[in-house]
């Protein structure tokens, strides 16, 4: 590799963010991937935000608590029966989707 | 299942009370809508469940201005901080930050000062590590508005920035630039943290 193509240090911490988001163009993510392998300074900077990118990640785990998935339900449903009733009212084509419905939400383990 | 949809599809009248495809495609984002959510409302539990189940109700009901195959997470998103911006508990957003002001580049830059900090506080380079969830949720929840919706959408649920920028309206530019502002404070909040509680050394004494 040429020393003359290695981008500037204060170019790859400006574009440091874009590239650990997978943001940069081909071009652009391989001049920064070049200079992090050989520049001592810019690298361990690039391990420490991406620490906290999988600090992050790792974080995001809260689910749905099942009081709240029930009523969740329960409110879809019935706003479907009352808009099927109101719409339809001899129609019998809205079973099939709520019965879909209903194995869903067993399926959640409601 | 599917072969039966699809047949409902082309043969239910379109203004029937039922919803093709709504508890296939929009339901599963329910823990996505539920962090979304707690997080808007800074880890209030009841107004999170509130605003989840006002979400899917008005998802359920416009059902039909959600175009099909764009990302639905993102459609619900909207239609969760739409609700969140406008619900009437929500006495005072904090104030809105000029951010178009703010440049992504030199934000990146600045960004450095954290890592600088810690390097010389925590030598085993593991600090991010010390945290639990907890302690970041808390941190998070201490953010200005305009940045932490920014940095849970990219951050908490790995969106990138054209779909952020969907979300908030707002254009990539503004985005990246929220983005990055919003980790700088978070980590500047978690370094200040992790010095009271011990969990790394004074500066230049670790
Ligand atoms: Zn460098």
């Amino acid at each position: 590799m040429n020393e003359q193509k290695m981008i500037p240090c204060d170019h790859v911490i400006a574009q440091l963010w874009e590239y650990l988001d997978g943001e940069l163009d081909e071009l652009r993510s391989q001049e920064v991937r070049q200079h992090l392998e050989r520049c001592a300074r810019c690298f361990p900077e690039h391990d420490f935000r991406g620490a906290y990118l999988k600090l992050m990640r790792r974080c995001s785990t809260q689910q749905v608590p099942v009081e709240l998935r029930r009523r969740i339900f329960e409110t879809v449903l019935e706003e479907e029966h009352e808009a099927a009733t109101a719409a339809r009212p001899a129609s019998g084509t809205g079973i099939l989707e709520r019965a879909r419905f209903t194995l869903r939400r067993l399926l959640c383990g409601d | 299942m599917r072969i039966l949809e699809r047949v409902r599809e082309q043969t239910a009248p379109p203004e029937g009370g039922v919803k093709p495809g709504f508890s296939d495609e929009a339901l599963p984002h329910m823990d996505a809508v539920y962090r979304f959510a707690l997080r808007l409302g800074q880890g209030r539990e009841s107004d999170a469940h509130d605003l989840v189940q006002e979400t899917f109700l008005r998802a359920y009901r416009s059902w039909d201005t959600y175009k099909r195959g764009t990302e639905c997470r993102s459609w619900l998103f909207t239609i969760c901080r739409n609700q969140f911006l406008k619900s009437a508990s929500r006495l005072s957003r904090t104030q809105e930050i000029p951010t178009s002001q703010i440049d992504a580049d030199v934000e990146s830059l600045a960004a450095s000062a954290v890592f600088s900090a810690v390097q010389h506080a925590d030598p085993e380079k593991e600090f991010f590590d010390s945290f639990v969830d907890e302690e970041v949720m808390a941190a998070i929840d201490r953010l200005p508005d305009t940045f932490r919706e920014a940095v849970v959408l990219s951050d908490l649920e790995g969106m990138g920035y054209p779909q952020v920028s969907e979300v908030l309206g707002v254009p990539v530019g503004t985005v990246k630039s929220r983005i990055f502002r919003g980790r700088r404070i978070l980590q500047e909040a978690l370094y200040e943290y992790a010095l009271e509680m011990g969990y790394v050394g004074p500066r230049g004494q670790a």
